[in-house]
């Protein structure tokens, strides 16, 4: 019985013991997502993205920004450190979205951020964990004939990242930097 | 022999579980003693001086972990703040008390701007720590879990272009709740260490 036991133990815990951390080896907290929209707004509104360093290695930590549009096309990435409780303004149409590979700012699409310690997007390198919002500008339409506006706040999604995900980030990033010439990189401001 | 298997499969049993258990509590970056989580939370603000002087109210809540009105300590849990400019430099710091199931309600400029170390800074970050009621302490908090806090952000919506007449804009108004991270020991020395230095001459208000 007990040899028994031990026969059918044996490869469970082998298995466990490499299979469970492979499968686990996605990053935790160092990926955020967020969708933006009206970034073409005809009242020249702007959105912003904030992120703030809490802290928690007491390092500067890079924000790995990669922007694209609502057909899945990589426009522009870039990467911005931040200290420690420091925050980050970003500016949607001046900052991310002013340069992309295609010369045409999108109206709509997607923000993701890996929270990074090596300063590249080309080739993030995760580590936790920054924390990100954007200021949604909403149009209000048929209350007046203009329609109407609002901005609402909303903090980025967390998700899990795959390694397949890091690195197909990285490369998107270096291929559009590569291609773009100058254009899909997107813009950290000047600290204030 | 068959001891030394046994054991060996406990010893591999007990690793395998180890990644699990790490991935489930969050990550803690080496060299931390201590990782501390739902005792920590932030947010930031903006437009804290803004043309219209509305001022943004900053909401915090005690779910009643630590007790109920009726126990000895009414369940009291500290609102250890930090406020900090968007450089990294503390302005001010305090510790706000509340019992179970209590509302506090700080105004950022009446109450977390009014007394600022450097500036009246426009933006920047706001911390809180959940701190134990007993200590209340910023300059050496005793993080224990787990109040809940939302500031209302204020936006401006720029006038339309064809408007003839200048207009500061319309200012929008939006709730956000802080956003929860974990406490590394070097953080928690860190905002207790600064605040000690500020806390004297630049203290938040509580009310």
């Amino acid at each position: 019985m007990k040899r028994k036991t031990i026969r059918y133990l044996l490869p469970l815990s082998l298995f466990i013991l490499v299979c469970v951390p492979a499968l686990s080896q996605v990053s935790p907290d160092v990926y955020q997502i967020t969708a933006f929209d009206h970034n073409l707004n005809r009242n020249n509104a702007d959105q912003w993205v904030r992120i703030i360093n809490p802290g928690l290695n007491g390092e500067n930590i890079c924000a790995d920004i990669y922007v694209f549009d609502d057909n899945q096309e990589l426009l522009e990435c870039c990467s911005c450190p931040i200290s420690a409780n420091g925050l980050l303004t970003l500016s949607l149409r001046n900052d991310l979205t002013a340069n992309p590979i295609t010369s045409q700012s999108p109206d709509k699409g997607v923000i993701k951020i890996v929270s990074s310690s090596t300063c590249n997007a080309k080739s993030p390198a995760p580590t936790p964990n920054l924390r990100a919002w954007i200021s949604h500008y909403e149009l209000i339409v048929g209350l007046t004939s203009a329609g109407s506006s609002a901005y609402s706040d909303a903090s980025f999604d967390r998700s899990s990242l795959s390694s397949y995900e890091q690195s197909f980030l990285g490369q998107a990033c270096a291929f559009a930097q590569y291609l773009g010439s100058g254009k899909g990189v997107c813009k950290c401001p000047a600290a204030p | 022999m068959r001891r030394v298997l046994v054991l060996s499969l406990f010893v591999l049993l007990f690793l395998s579980t180890i990644p699990l258990t790490w991935s489930q509590n969050g990550y803690c970056p080496a060299g931390t003693t201590l990782c501390l989580n739902d005792v920590f939370q932030l947010v930031f603000f903006d437009n804290a001086f803004n043309r219209f002087r509305t001022d943004q109210t900053i909401r915090i809540v005690n779910p009643g972990v630590q007790g109920n009105p009726i126990t000895a300590n009414e369940g009291k849990v500290c609102a250890d703040i930090y406020v900090f400019n968007a450089n990294q430099q503390m302005e001010e710091c305090c510790a706000c008390p509340l019992t179970a199931n209590d509302l506090l309600q700080l105004g950022l400029r009446s109450n977390l701007l009014q007394n600022p170390m450097i500036g009246r800074p426009d933006e920047g970050v706001i911390l809180i720590i959940s701190d134990t009621g007993s200590n209340c302490d910023p300059t050496s908090p005793i993080p224990t879990p787990n109040l809940r806090a939302s500031i209302e952000h204020l936006e401006v919506i720029p006038a339309p272009k064809v408007s003839p007449l200048f207009s500061p804009g319309t200012p929008s108004l939006t709730d956000t709740a802080f956003e929860e991270s974990e406490l590394s020991t070097h953080e928690l020395q860190t905002l207790g260490s600064t605040c000690a230095k500020v806390i004297g001459t630049n203290a938040c208000t509580c009310s």
